[in-house]
């Protein structure tokens, strides 16, 4: 994808989410005896969101015409890497996951797994990032449910510790 | 004066407690490991200790993030000279420099005078800090909500305009950010915005697990999408000698640099938006501007070195004048610092120096003895050095992200607040591959309250007339450069478009 159709597609967006935070906002109660009520300043936004995204729409479509220079912006990404890209999305899904499940299986078993997954997936030896998650993950378990005192979810351990 | 000076005694006496000695030492090998890591950077060091200040004092929570900045930064020189990454952005202005002299045999050198001038710069910072704040502070006890409401305007704007090289994106960058400062009970009437129904959402979005998201998450995402994590160290560097040698001299001789770095960083500092990376990137040309011998620079010549190393770290300070004083933070890290003051519940502005003076007093402290440990300990932090670099990065980002997890969650025991994290790094990683600048993102989430309760107060007292915000005198004048800057730069915006139109059309025939 070039970058003013990505600028197209994000100028597009940025005017969608506008319109919706106005919509949200102007159904906000308004309040008697104030002239201006909680969905004031949001809807100001909202405006210049549109606004700015209407401009980009405009100035990428300007772009493609080719008649306007491209936008001074840093866009010329390398491409990733098969082992990092699936490492990235094991990041994102792997912490969606942890999200899910870490209340009900606790933050010592689901952690480091996530941890290891990742370190495998770069390239890690298996032996080693167990140790290192394991011990890692048990040195920081100690310091905040210990020495902090913060609820850590101990979830399938429970009695254990 | 006896109330100064008995106002300094209290702030000593608050410094000599050893939990604090220990959390500002424990924060500054913190951040000489972040920083010393490619990749790494001071804010997201900042970010990561943020969950871990929660539970400290607010005196120790400052002391720690004060330190470790400080650290990161310098630190972040360190991998710069001997394999040319800049461990943060703030030393990537002078990268190539470290490098040409490490290459010529002077790695000693290039690394004791950066971290020599760093100091220097640190305690100017520090001392301008101490003098310009209270000053302001007493001066701006008369301001109102109308005064309030430019000045965080003007902070913001020059945010937008400072942060990117494209106006438009700077501005969506602080839309996003104050859009999102929205999201909870309105600050006037207490209706819930943008909650989507979640309870969790009503107090408003939690800033510590969209730091950690912003700062940390989205860095290692940022890594792994642009492959940095396969770098290996392909030329060991020799082991660095003396690094204090003949330092004194060549501080000397470059003293007009230092000073012109110290004094051009504290101003660069206090401009919201711009950081410590912008103050060494103007510095280091102005050293080769204004120099005897520019054909020097880029071969291995210290001097652009000293200047910009004073400027970076001066900026830190800098940047904590309007933070302490209006509440407008100057970049991003003190962004994380104004927070973590509003959650310790000693809200920045004029009447802190009247009801905190002996806490305000050790944090100028703080920032003084930061900057003096910076000596031995980013001496310690150059002979470990080299073990420092090797440590595999992804086995360094799987550790990070398990803090990024339990930071999250440790605020208020909700898996919530992970999810929160997951969304701001995702998000925060896109915006970034759209060129939208993350520094506006903070100011706006950090000054949008500020901005929303001023301006509806301002307008309520003046009846809904926007003349009313310029009828007293110094908002007036406030209001008028607010507007001469949005005039100017919008103006250049333009001019720059016709320009291109021009050359594009002349280039078509």
């Amino acid at each position: 994808m070039s970058r003013a159709s990505t600028d197209l597609l994000f100028g597009l967006v940025l005017c969608f989410a506008g319109v919706a935070i106005a919509v949200v906002a102007r159904a906000m109660p308004s309040i008697a005896g104030q002239a201006y009520g909680p969905g004031f300043f949001p809807s100001l936004l909202a405006v210049g969101l549109a606004a700015c995204g209407l401009i980009m729409v405009t100035r990428s479509i300007l772009q493609m015409s080719s008649r306007y220079a491209a936008a001074p912006t840093d866009l010329n990404q390398p491409s990733i890497g098969r082992r990092n890209l699936a490492a990235l999305l094991w990041v994102v899904g792997g912490l969606a996951l942890i999200g899910g499940v870490m209340d009900s299986v606790g933050f010592l078993i689901c952690v480091p797994v996530f941890m290891i997954v990742f370190m495998v997936i770069l390239g890690e030896r298996l032996a080693w990032s167990v140790v290192l998650s394991l011990a890692s993950t048990s040195i920081a378990y100690y310091a905040f449910a210990k020495l902090l005192k913060v609820q850590v979810p101990i979830g399938l351990l429970d009695g254990l510790f | 004066m006896e109330h100064f000076f008995s106002q300094l005694s209290a702030a000593f006496g608050m410094l000599a407690d050893v939990q604090l000695i220990s959390v500002v030492l424990v924060a500054s090998a913190f951040g000489l490991f972040v920083g010393a890591i490619p990749g790494l950077t001071a804010t997201m060091a900042t970010a990561l200790l943020v969950p871990v200040t929660f539970y400290m004092t607010p005196l120790a929570a400052v002391a720690a993030i004060v330190s470790c900045t400080a650290m990161a930064i310098t630190a972040g020189d360190i991998p710069g000279c001997l394999i040319r990454m800049p461990g943060t952005p703030a030393s990537a202005a002078y990268t190539d420099e470290t490098y040409a002299m490490t290459r010529r045999g002077l790695a000693a050198q290039a690394l004791g005078s950066s971290l020599v001038s760093s100091v220097i710069g640190g305690l100017f910072g520090a001392i301008v800090l101490m003098i310009a704040a209270p000053v302001l502070a007493s001066y701006a006890l008369r301001f109102s909500s109308f005064e309030y409401f430019w000045l965080a305007l003007m902070g913001l704007s020059c945010a937008a305009f400072i942060s990117s090289s494209d106006l438009l994106r700077g501005m969506i960058a602080l839309l996003i950010g104050l859009f999102l400062a929205t999201v909870g009970m309105d600050p006037l009437t207490g209706t819930p915005r943008f909650d989507f129904g979640f309870t969790a959402l009503l107090g408003g979005l939690n800033f510590i697990p969209i730091m950690i998201g912003m700062f940390a998450v989205c860095e290692i995402m940022n890594n792994l999408a642009t492959d940095s994590e396969r770098v290996r160290i392909k030329e060991i560097p020799k082991p660095v000698g003396r690094i204090f040698a003949g330092i004194g001299g060549l501080i000397s001789r470059y003293r007009r640099n230092t000073a012109r770095g110290a004094v051009l960083g504290t101003l660069i500092g206090a401009l919201p938006g711009a950081g410590g990376d912008l103050a060494a990137w103007m510095s280091y040309s102005l050293a080769k501007r204004f120099s005897k011998t520019p054909e020097k620079f880029g071969t291995g010549h210290p001097e652009g070195v000293i200047e910009a190393g004073a400027a970076n770290n001066a900026a830190l300070s800098g940047a904590w004048v309007p933070a302490l004083v209006f509440g407008i933070p100057g970049d991003a890290v003190t962004a994380i610092a104004v927070g973590v003051l509003i959650m310790k519940g000693l809200n920045p502005g004029p009447q802190l120096f009247e009801s905190q003076a002996p806490t305000l007093y050790a944090i100028y402290l703080i920032f003084i003895v930061a900057n003096l440990l910076l000596l031995p300990l980013g001496w310690l932090a150059i002979r470990l050095a080299m073990p420092l670099l090797r440590i595999p990065p992804h086995q360094l980002s799987a550790v990070i992200l398990m803090f990024c997890i339990l930071g999250s969650y440790a605020i208020n025991n909700s898996i919530f607040d992970i999810g929160v994290m997951l969304l701001f790094g995702v998000v925060s990683f896109v915006l970034g591959r759209l060129g939208v600048p993350k520094g506006p993102i903070i100011l706006g989430l950090v000054l949008g309250p500020m901005v929303e309760m001023n301006f509806l107060t301002s307008m309520a007292i003046a009846d809904g007339r926007f003349l009313g915000f310029f009828e007293r005198p110094i908002a007036g004048g406030l209001g008028v450069a607010a507007i001469l800057i949005w005039g100017f730069v919008l103006m250049r915006a333009l001019r720059g478009h016709s320009d291109k139109a021009k050359h594009a059309a002349k280039s078509d025939m």
